[in-house]
């Protein structure tokens, strides 16, 4: 059953940005870090179920499901755009209108990194899977790749093409970036080559997401439509039509049947890949629904919106 | 029998001629007998009288008017008539003829001589009512006379009544006065008189029975009223009247028998009288039942030729009418039923209904709704006819007739609650006007269709009750409803597939129109795409295709699309509407003209209110250029004003040409009265953004900010649900001007949220966080950490403000204003380190004080500890002393024991007052020393010794009593560290607002000093940037309605969007019943009108064609989105400095530019007008 677990209102003191959720891998911790455009970065932890606990106990304990506000981060300064968090869980990068990049200990709730990107070379951040580089886009149309321990710059990808609002890693190897003008780039990490280039959408596209198995990718844009792609073969397989305004965010579900769109309409949609059908939807926020993310294993999913609340959802897997 | 008349002879007194009346001679001959004998008068009128007896009326005048010639020219000359009763036998005489005269009046159906003898008549009364005015029976036939003629039964009754008043039984007044209440209607008065009449003279003739009989059946009562007639039918077999009756009463009775017998009757009468027209308009309307037309014909014609009477002729008429009409023989049909109306009393309103029908046949809907009318004057409230001028009048295009329409269809379904079709009928003219009641009817209808009827719901008012809904936004209900009709129609195909194919390919497309509105534009594409694959004509599709395409950003897509549809009609309207929509959202103004031009041009669409408002629009689009030509710009107001009242003139009701105006109005510089036109648009419709917007303009144009900010705000809420770039700028500006800079901050971070890409966004931000970085810095209260906060997005600004130099987007704004704006961020920051190491000063002086104050506190605190640890040490010193005497008073206690043991109860009751004093003593002990637990483990250890069981359990308990005191004393203890410490810190708070009061006097002081070298680096920087770039308000006279922004395409394409969807509101409008074909134009007239009204806030505009142009164009554009920039930039400064700020402002560059544009554009300009 989808349904809403928890609502978290005035999680922060103006609208929500953006949301990252990871399980840490040391830890066992449910992290989730939230920006928003109050400049603080705050991190969150959810308390889950325990899997082994019978039907009773479950019941006894359900409201025992919550979150916790563990740090928050200060620092940014116009609004913080973009977070995310590594796959380890333990470090959290942040990033604001003011083009600064920090990464947060998780743990220690210290900052440990700084990048000042330059005056407007920084968009929304993207860890690669091993959480060596982190990618961000630039306002001349070209994916910036920092070094997450030195702050460096490593690579820089041109998509000589407009503003990429999104990147996505694929599978370590490649680096997706949606720009402002509908276009999708798809670029290898280690030869710096443009590998693809679809065409999609003719306005901007706000979020991209590949599928787990990397078989496909799906792209959120401001034309109210999701487009799903054959990575392989870099076909359009079906636009999705069905929110009412830009749509905002997409995630993709780690058990790879399911994606979730966020979208201005205050809406959060999932979908099935299988079908390319909306099985759900959710209208419980009262503002646009800026992102939206599974947990570890795409049982729970949360989504942050301008009503400065933070919401999260039961999906069944 | 024979009678006999005897003659007198003149000459002789007892000869006479003998006349036998059997065996009358001719005339002639009589008259000559009369003449020569000079036969007293009587003698004539007697022999007339025979004479007409017998039949002979030729002899009956001639003799009577010879008579009446010699009664009235003789009389003085002839002795032989100067006898006793000569007056009275020329009453006789006279009246006689004169009633023969009326009598062949009433029988002639020809005018003129039926006026003649009426007139002859009247001649002879007259002669006789100078000789005698009140005989008897002058006065009677007089008063038939008056009855006859018509009209003058008031007089005739006044005459009765006289004759009555001398005798009252006189029978033939009773008769008439019968005759007058009868056909006033009075029939039970008219009843009286015939009884009356009959209880006088029982054998009188059968029409008083007749007339019995009439009254009885007028007052409801045919059993009596057939007795009457059948004795009428007794007295005279051959009595029309009665048989005519009784047939009537037969047929009422509507068995097929009575209905034979009656017409048996008829014929009977009809054979007695073949030329009597109420028998024949009875036969004819029997054979009208029949269906034997041509009898009819027959029937009601001879009825009609053999009858003056206007009523018969009406009745006859209209049997003809009728007759011709359900023959199908229109024209003829027509002909009767007007003669019928013209021969009718208003009563008979049958050829009125009949003539109705025959002009809806024609389609004079005018005439029939008169007729009708008529109708229903004679018979309110009749059903069907409220029915059918409802219908009529809701086709009119007259609101107040279909008001009209609207109550008598609401009557009607009052009357007949079951009237599936009434209620559809209403259903449908609330449509116009009362979605919810139309919904309601509809919903009727259903039911009874359902439940009375007992048939399926036709598709066609499911589709209608669907568009109802969806118009009313309950989407889910349109569904179900759209879902039954193609259940339906796919059911129904069986029967008729043409039809219902048809039928289902509209429900098909406003269930598309649905799917849009669900926003499952893919299901829509395909349901259109499927309708186009089978009727490749349905231009609606191709529009709905090329509108989704163009929401989605994909304009040449769209384009195709309206290609598409141009190529099924080159010239429809909404196609090129579109087009030039697309074009006008592109900015290239001159193609869209272009566009809008043709349509225009076209006969069809020459009145197009939608193109002229377009027109309007770009003519207003001039005035937001920035020109020197003040008399172009009056020109292409004036133009824009003439097509926005043109419009006004063919729509009265059109609002976006009030908008129009408005804005005309605005430009003009009227700003109230462009206010005045702006709420009386926003009262007239909610649903229109760009007069929220632009009276939010208005608002900041009258320095009401807050209202402007609400106004901004709550359009961007109720149109946009997204961060519309264009209206946060706007909201942006004005919370610039009214100083709330973290606002307007915060509302450009939202902007910049979504559009990173937007330079101008950028440059604004860099521009606000300067400001409010000038302003925390010059604010001396400002704390260390705002000011480190303000320095740093002062470098952020500083750091914009070089990349918007080098990088910014150069068609946007004055790149070198940016490197000024730069400069200035630079001096600030430098600046900025005096304050950061101000704040930074105050802020380690704090911290000193701080400091200092936690050390003297720290101080205090081990002072207290300090006094606390010796006032403790003193009382373990004295309880030790305490302890100490105890054991040396038990010492000797013990001492005492041992050396006394004689006297055993004394110790011993001593002991016990020892015990007790003892435990005395160890309360005020256990009371006095709580901390230490050594005396009093010490203590049981002597008191186990004196080993007494019950004093330990006491003991015990006291202690756990004493623990309670205990627990309450520190408690105490600890709540005056408390206390002391509250006290302490409200020292400390009040020293420290003393120290604040006293540093911030000092900051005070120091600002003071500071500020004249602050603000004079910040004022030149300013005029620096009003000369170099302030807006040129003064010289365009603008008004400054329209901010800096730039996102026209971005909005553009939002309007459009949002014009589609009222487009779809409407055709779905468009019920099944009439082909969407038509309906569908119609609406989407509307969306278009929807479209352009929106041009307000969109400033510039190139009225001509090429390539070129449009480049030119952009150039302007952006020149003039830099200047408002500037404005925006300069508006604090504007403020303090009017005259700086608007000197003049373009660049040569921009002046050239300008200059460029103005020549090409006048051409064409000329060309328009």
């Amino acid at each position: 059953m989808y349904s809403v677990l928890f609502k978290e209102e005035q999680a922060h003191d103006d609208g929500i940005w953006s949301v990252a959720w990871v399980k840490g891998k040391v830890d066992e911790m449910n992290h989730i870090v939230t920006g928003s455009i109050d400049d603080t970065v705050k991190a969150w932890q959810w308390f889950g179920l325990l899997k082994k606990l019978n039907f009773l106990v479950c019941f006894l304990i359900r409201n025992e499901e919550r979150l916790n506000l563990r740090y928050i981060f200060e620092g940014h300064a116009l609004g913080v755009v973009s977070v995310d968090i590594n796959s380890e869980g333990t470090i959290a990068a942040s990033s604001s209108l003011d083009s600064h990049i920090r990464f947060w200990d998780l743990n220690s709730g210290t900052q440990v990194q700084s990048i000042d990107a330059g005056p407007v070379d920084a968009w929304t951040v993207c860890f690669s899977p091993d959480s060596k580089l982190i990618a961000t886009g630039s306002y001349s149309g070209k994916i910036n790749l920092y070094n997450t321990e030195t702050g460096t710059r490593e690579a820089q990808l041109d998509t000589k093409g407009k503003f990429p609002l999104t990147i996505a890693f694929v599978n370590g190897k490649s680096v997706a970036s949606g720009a402002t003008d509908g276009m999708i780039k798809i670029f290898d990490v280690e030869s710096g080559k443009l590998v693809k280039t679809l065409e999609g959408h003719a306005m901007p596209i706000r979020s991209l997401a590949f599928s787990p198995d990397c078989q496909f990718l799906v792209t959120a844009s401001d034309d109210c439509h999701l487009k799903v792609y054959d990575v392989q073969n870099a076909d359009p397989l079906r636009t999705l039509s069905g929110h009412g305004s830009w749509v905002l965010s997409v995630s993709f579900s780690p058990n790879n049947n399911n994606f979730a769109s966020s979208s201005s309409d205050k809406t959060v949609k999932i979908w099935e890949v299988r079908s390319n059908e909306c099985v759900h939807t959710f209208s419980e926020h009262t503002d646009q629904v800026w992102c939206c993310k599974y947990n570890h294993n795409g049982s729970r999913l949360v989504s942050v919106s301008d009503d400065h609340s933070i919401l999260i959802y039961e999906c069944p897997i | 029998m024979s009678e006999k008349i005897e003659i007198p002879l003149k000459d002789s007194a007892d000869e006479v001629i003998e006349l036998d009346l059997n065996e009358l001679p001719d005339g002639v001959e009589v008259l000559e007998i009369l003449r020569q004998e000079q036969a007293p008068l009587h003698l004539w009128i007697t022999l007339a009288v025979e004479y007409y007896k017998k039949g002979k009326e030729d002899d009956f005048v001639r003799i009577l008017e010879q008579c009446v010639d010699k009664a009235l020219f003789m009389e003085k000359k002839d002795p032989t008539l100067n006898y006793a009763d000569f007056e009275k036998d020329q009453m006789r005489a006279l009246d006689t003829l004169a009633a023969y005269y009326v009598r062949l009046a009433n029988k002639e159906k020809n005018r003129d001589k039926k006026r003649e003898y009426f007139q002859r008549a009247t001649h002879l009364y007259t002669t006789a009512d100078k000789i005698v005015m009140y005989e008897q029976n002058h006065l009677l036939g007089r008063a038939y006379f008056c009855l006859l003629e018509g009209d003058k039964m008031d007089q005739a009754d006044a005459q009765f009544n006289f004759v009555l008043n001398q005798s009252p039984n006189n029978i033939p007044s009773l008769l008439g006065k019968a005759c007058i209440a009868f056909n006033k209607k009075e029939y039970r008065p008219a009843l009286a008189f015939y009884k009356k009449a009959l209880r006088h003279n029982p054998y009188c003739p059968a029409d008083v029975r007749l007339g019995i009989g009439h009254c009885f059946y007028k007052l409801g009562k045919p059993e009596k009223a057939k007795l009457a007639f059948e004795r009428a039918l007794q007295l005279d077999t051959r009595c029309v009247g009665a048989l005519v009756g009784l047939a009537l009463l037969e047929l009422n009775q509507k068995t097929n028998e009575s209905i034979r017998r009656g017409v048996q009757m008829l014929s009977k009468a009809y054979t007695i009288d073949p030329t009597d027209p109420m028998v024949l308009n009875h036969l004819a309307n029997h054979f009208f039942f029949k269906k034997d037309y041509s009898k009819v014909q027959h029937l009601a014609l001879h009825a009609f030729h053999n009858t003056e009477n206007e009523a018969m002729r009406a009745e006859s008429c209209y049997q003809l009418a009728r007759a011709f009409h359900i023959q199908g023989d229109y024209d003829q049909a027509f002909q009767y039923y007007y003669q019928a109306t013209q021969f009718a009393s208003p009563n008979f309103v049958l050829p009125q209904f009949g003539l109705g029908q025959m002009y809806i046949h024609r389609n004079d809907t005018e005439n029939a709704s008169l007729c009708f009318e008529k109708v229903l004057k004679a018979h309110p409230g009749n059903y069907e006819t409220m029915k059918l001028l409802g219908s009529l009048y809701a086709q009119s295009n007259n609101q107040a007739k279909r008001d009209q329409a609207k109550t008598y269809l609401k009557k009607v379904t009052e009357q007949a609650p079951d009237d599936v079709e009434a209620w559809i009928e209403l259903a449908q003219i609330l449509e116009q006007n009362d979605l919810q009641g139309a919904l309601s009817a509809y919903g009727t209808a259903i039911k009874l269709l359902k439940e009375v009827v007992k048939v399926h719901i036709p598709p066609e008012i499911h589709n209608n009750v669907a568009a109802l809904h969806f118009r009313l936004g309950n989407l889910q209900e349109a569904l179900t409803n759209y879902e039954a009709a193609l259940e339906r129609c796919k059911i129904d195909a069986a029967n008729d597939e043409n039809y219902f194919g048809s039928i289902s390919v509209t429900i098909n497309y406003n269930l598309a129109r649905l799917y849009e509105a669900f926003n499952l534009f893919d299901k829509a594409e395909k349901i259109y795409k499927d309708i186009l694959r089978e009727h490749p004509n349905y231009i609606d599709c191709y529009l709905r295709l090329g509108c989704m395409a163009r929401d989605r950003g994909q304009i040449y897509d769209a384009s195709d699309w309206f290609k598409e549809a141009l190529q099924v009609d080159q010239d429809n309207p909404d196609a090129w509407s579109l087009i030039g929509n697309l074009h006008l959202a592109k900015q290239e103004w001159g193609p869209g003209q272009k566009k809008f031009e043709r349509i225009l041009k076209q006969d069809a669409t020459a009145q197009d209110t939608y193109s002229q408002i377009a027109l309007g629009n770009v003519w207003l689009q001039t005035l937001h250029q920035p020109t020197k030509d003040k008399e172009k710009d009056k020109r292409h107001q004036d133009r824009a004003l003439s097509l926005y009242k043109q419009v006004l003139r063919l729509d009265p009701k059109n609002i976006w040409a009030a908008n129009g105006i408005g804005a005309v109005l605005a430009h003009k510089g009227y700003i109230s009265e462009a206010r005045d036109v702006f709420a009386q648009v926003r009262e007239a419709t909610a649903d229109f953004p760009d007069v929220w917007l632009n009276i939010a303009h208005i608002y900041v144009e009258q320095k009401q900010y807050v209202a402007a900010q609400q106004m901004y705000e709550n359009c961007l809420k109720k149109f946009y649900r997204f961060n519309n770039v264009e209206i946060l700028q706007y909201l942006a500006r004005a919370y610039f001007k009214s100083g709330k800079l973290r606002e307007c901050k915060n509302v450009l971070l939202k902007a910049r949220r979504v559009a990173p890409q937007d330079t101008v966004i950028l440059y604004n931000l860099a521009l606000v966080l300067q400001r409010l970085a000038t302003q925390v810095l010059e604010d001396s209260k400002s704390n260390l950490r705002t000011v480190l906060s303000a320095v740093h997005e002062l470098g952020l600004a500083h750091k914009y403000f070089q990349f918007l130099h080098t990088d910014g987007d150069r068609m946007r704004f004055d790149l070198n204003a940016a490197a000024a704006e730069a400069r200035q961020c630079q001096d600030l920051l430098s600046q900025a380190q005096y304050h950061v190491a101000r704040a930074r000063r105050i802020d380690e002086e704090e911290r000193e004080i701080r400091r200092k104050q936690e050390e003297e506190r720290e101080l205090l605190r081990q002072k207290v500890l300090e006094e606390q640890r010796k006032i403790e040490e003193e009382r373990q010193r004295q309880e030790m002393e305490l302890i100490q005497k105890r054991q040396q008073f038990v010492e000797q206690s013990k001492n005492k024991l041992v050396f006394t043991e004689i006297p055993e109860e004394k110790p011993a009751k001593k002991s016990r007052q020892r015990r007790i004093a003892e435990d005395d003593g160890f309360i005020t002990d256990e009371g006095s020393d709580v901390e230490n637990d050594e005396p009093k483990r010490k203590r049981k250890r002597m008191s186990g010794d004196e080993g007494v069981e019950s004093e330990k359990r006491k003991k015990k308990k006291k202690r756990r009593m004493k623990h309670g005191e205990q627990e309450g004393y520190s408690d105490e203890e600890e709540g005056a560290p408390d206390r002391s410490e509250d006290r302490r810190r409200r020292r400390k708070e009040k020293q420290e607002r003393k120290r604040k009061a006293s540093t911030t006097t000092k900051r005070k002081i120091k600002s003071e000093s500071e500020v004249p070298s602050k603000s004079k680096g910040k004022f030149v920087s300013k005029e620096f940037i009003s000369t170099s770039d302030s807006s040129s308000d003064d010289e365009q006279k603008e008004p400054k309605l329209v901010i800096a922004d730039a996102e026209e395409a971005g909005s553009a394409n939002e309007k459009r969007s949002e014009d589609n969807s009222s487009a779809d509101s409407d055709s779905l409008s468009a019920s099944a019943k009439k082909r969407q074909s038509d309906s569908d134009s119609g609406s989407d007239i509307g969306s278009r009108k929807r479209t352009i009204k929106k041009k307000f806030d969109v400033r510039r505009f190139v009225a001509s064609g090429s390539d070129q142009e449009e480049e030119v164009g952009e150039n302007e554009e952006d020149e003039d989105k830099k200047g408002e920039e500037e404005e925006n930039k300069s508006e604090k400064s504007s403020a303090e400095s009017n005259s700086e700020s608007e000197a003049s402002r373009s660049s040569p560059l921009q002046k050239r530019e300008g200059s460029d544009s103005e020549v090409e554009r006048s051409p064409v300009s000329e060309n328009d007008s």
